[in-house]
């Protein structure tokens, strides 16, 4: 039996050729190691870190946002209600002033409206009391003419009209 | 190796016949054999150094401007890295993310070996044998080196004997009777021969393919009759075979690359399924 080795060298491979080649490539290997390998995954290890801790950080900035959000809109209804609840005040506030406006100025109408009336059947009544003593005192004067001139029985129609008419022109005159 | 004679062989008949010289592979000589005249390195570990040189240079000059809002090639070689990380996780299992930087130096540097021999004037180092059975064997040693240190140096030895039996001395028994660490140092063996002979023979056939292809278009027209002269308006014959180099190269690296993340992951992992997981990635990898 022959070893490995004779089969080899009968085969004329020069072993210091091979052993160049293993050599050349266990250097390069270490080189590669070092240039090629080593800082290139130390990267990728820091990207992986800082993208991981960014994704982190945004995960918790979006829940941080999301509670912050949820409390202003509970805020921001609170803040809707509110302000209906005023609008709906002030409109109250608004009729009641308004209810009380119009039965403050009803009943001031009324009150003049009574004066007025009042006034009115003063100023008749005045009126009236007026010219019962004219009518009193043309009576008088007219009795006073009549009896002072002694007129035959038929001109006493014409005699009166007469005089009434020339104590009214006196009187209107006045 | 088989492959390397008939390259050797179609060098030294090429220089034996003169003008009928009958290339079954590509030529060898590349814009670095001035290396093996002045100091006898050959033209396949000179590419192979430069390719290294290059990736280093490129390498060093990232790890200088690294930035954490990436742009340009640091995006690329981070996506790497994570597919690498991936595969490790996916091979290894949890916390395989640390053998990332081995497997992705494997897969980066053979992918390039693979595809410099595109480069006019370059040849594919791994288009010889020796060049992948360095690599083969690197792996190996590395896998090794693992093992020894993620089991110890006991579990390690471990490994290379079967223990079905609840009984120790039974177990020797079997072990003797069966040459199950025979077995298991064979297996180890082959691992390296699948390496670098799969790898080996992928490219140097596309090469050797794209040759024949290009010296084909190179002579037609004058087959025809449509020149005169036997110099060369060639005919681009090869273009197809040269994307299917492309793709070739990146399937060769990422299997060179991933069975040596399965045979970490075969010592790493429980011995039981690792047995079972050992055949399934050969299965896969044939």
């Amino acid at each position: 039996m022959i070893s490995p080795l004779e089969v080899l060298s009968q085969m004329k491979l020069q072993w210091q050729w091979i052993l160049s080649q293993t050599v050349a490539f266990l250097i390069l290997y270490w080189l590669l190691r070092k240039f090629a390998f080593a800082p290139v995954q130390q990267v990728l290890r820091e990207r992986e870190e800082r993208i991981r801790k960014a994704i982190e950080d945004a995960n918790q900035q979006r829940v941080e946002m999301e509670q912050l959000r949820a409390e202003y809109e509970q805020r921001l209804a609170h803040i809707e209600e509110e302000a209906r609840a005023r609008l709906q005040e002030a409109m109250q506030q608004a009729y009641q002033a308004r209810d009380a406006l119009l039965a403050d100025a009803r009943e001031q109408a009324e009150r003049i409206l009574q004066r007025a009336q009042e006034q009115i059947a003063l100023e008749r009544e005045k009126l009236m009391v007026e010219l019962r003593d004219y009518v009193v005192d043309m009576a008088v004067q007219i009795a006073e003419k009549l009896i002072e001139r002694s007129l035959e029985r038929t001109d006493h129609h014409e005699l009166i009209n007469d005089i009434l008419e020339k104590e009214l022109r006196e009187r209107s005159a006045h | 190796m088989a492959g390397g004679e008939i390259a050797a062989a179609g060098h030294s008949a090429a220089h034996a016949a003169g003008h009928k010289a009958v290339h079954v592979s590509a030529p060898e000589e590349t814009w670095l054999h001035f290396l093996y005249i002045l100091f006898g390195i050959p033209d396949w570990l000179a590419v192979s150094l430069f390719v290294g040189l290059i990736l280093t240079i490129l390498f060093w000059r990232l790890s200088k401007r690294l930035s954490l809002y990436p742009s340009g090639f640091q995006t690329l070689w981070e996506m790497a890295v994570e597919f690498f990380e991936n595969l490790c996780r996916s091979a290894i299992g949890k916390g395989g993310e640390k053998y990332a930087p081995l497997i992705g130096s494997f897969f980066t540097y053979i992918l390039l070996l693979n595809l410099i021999g595109l480069i006019p004037g370059f040849m594919s180092p791994t288009a010889h044998p020796y060049i992948t059975i360095g690599l083969a064997l690197a792996s190996l040693a590395i896998v090794h080196s693992i093992a020894i240190k993620e089991l110890g140096l006991k579990n390690y030895l471990l490994h290379y004997v079967d223990r079905p039996f609840p009984n120790p001395i039974v177990n020797a028994v079997f072990n003797i009777v069966t040459l199950a660490p025979i077995v298991h140092l064979v297996g180890e063996f082959s691992k390296l021969i699948s390496l670098s002979i799969r790898l080996f023979g992928n490219i140097f056939g596309e090469d050797t393919v794209i040759f024949q292809f290009a010296s084909l278009g190179m002579i037609t027209l004058q087959m025809f009759g449509l020149l005169p002269n036997p110099v060369t308006v060639p005919l681009p014959f090869q273009f197809p075979v040269v994307l299917l180099h492309v793709l070739v190269a990146f399937i060769q690296a990422f299997v060179f690359s991933s069975l040596t993340a399965v045979y970490i992951a075969l010592f790493v992992s429980g011995h039981e399924e690792g047995h079972e997981e050992k055949h399934a990635a050969h299965e896969a990898a044939h």
